[in-house]
């Protein structure tokens, strides 16, 4: 019977259970791609990417099986996971890392931003490319669907931005 | 009625912020569970909610009750969204009325948490 928490990657904090699992060789490359995409440049890791890879990891582990709200939830999917670390991992240093990182019933990883006045913006990681969003910004309430292929979209980054952290 | 308080139970930590609070993905629906389930609490002791969070809607999720979030209906009618009672169990309602869109979704899940107040479960 394989363990419910796996081994942790001494770098980015994660755990790599799933893909310990996985059968497929190059999903396991593709991970370690991902989470660190320069091992010899590893210290340059800014301490807010380390706290958000503990917080994914933290996430990953709470909602990894069937069922994990009560609710008939599905676990994270290793596709939005990755989608997530690719995500923070693009992340310019000029922007604040997410103040909070959870997942939704339907596997997606999501990822807020919050100010201590209560404005929010939330993100939704579906592992295709495709991100959900919603804020409540004051008056504004921006809701949506972007894309995340390459690079973190001009309109993401804006909207983190208009959270003012 | 409108001014109805309701609870939504929280089974997993995940959903539940240091400070009490409940994160709005507590209140997304979903393909397995599209009517997110909520309870009547009005007229009942904090033991006798704490007893339906563990007793009622927990026996069935098979988890550790976590916390809850209370609201009231009118809450819940505030963001386009209504409840549906249900025959079985008593006070149980669910929120109905979401739209096929997520984003949308998350837009009211998270006005349904601003406005609530959470609670953590103290065994």
């Amino acid at each position: 019977m394989s363990q419910a928490i796996g081994c942790i990657d001494d770098c980015t904090g994660i755990t790599s259970r799933g893909v310990e699992n996985a059968a497929t060789p190059w999903i396991k490359e593709l991970y370690k791609k991902l989470i660190n995409p320069n091992p010899e440049n590893a210290e340059t890791f800014a301490r807010p990417k380390e706290r958000c890879r503990e917080m994914l990891n933290t996430t990953y582990v709470e909602c990894s099986e069937e069922n994990w709200d009560g609710y008939g939830a599905r676990p994270v999917s290793d596709a939005s996971l990755f989608e997530s670390v690719r995500f923070i991992n693009e992340l310019p240093s000029y922007l604040p890392a997410p103040s909070d990182i959870s997942a939704d019933p339907d596997g997606h990883i999501t990822m807020e931003w919050r100010n201590p006045r209560g404005l929010i913006f939330a993100m939704s990681f579906s592992g295709t490319g495709e991100v959900y969003y919603a804020g409540l910004l004051g008056v504004n309430k921006p809701r949506g669907t972007s894309y995340f292929i390459n690079s973190i979209p001009k309109d993401l980054i804006e909207k983190i931005q208009s959270v003012g952290l | 009625m409108p001014n109805c308080k309701i609870s939504r139970f929280v089974f997993t930590n995940a959903w539940m912020r240091a400070n009490g609070s409940v994160k709005w993905n507590a209140f997304m629906p979903s393909e397995k569970n599209p009517r997110p389930s909520v309870f009547r609490i009005d007229g009942l002791t904090e033991e006798d909610v704490w007893n339906i969070g563990v007793n009622v809607a927990g026996k069935p999720s098979g988890r550790d009750l976590k916390g809850r979030a209370d609201l009231f209906e009118q809450d819940v009618i505030n963001v386009r969204l209504h409840l549906e009672n249900t025959p079985e169990p008593p006070r149980h309602a669910e929120i109905v009325g979401w739209s096929p869109d997520k984003a949308d979704n998350m837009s009211k899940a998270q006005e349904l948490a601003h406005i609530s107040k959470g609670y953590y479960f103290l065994k």
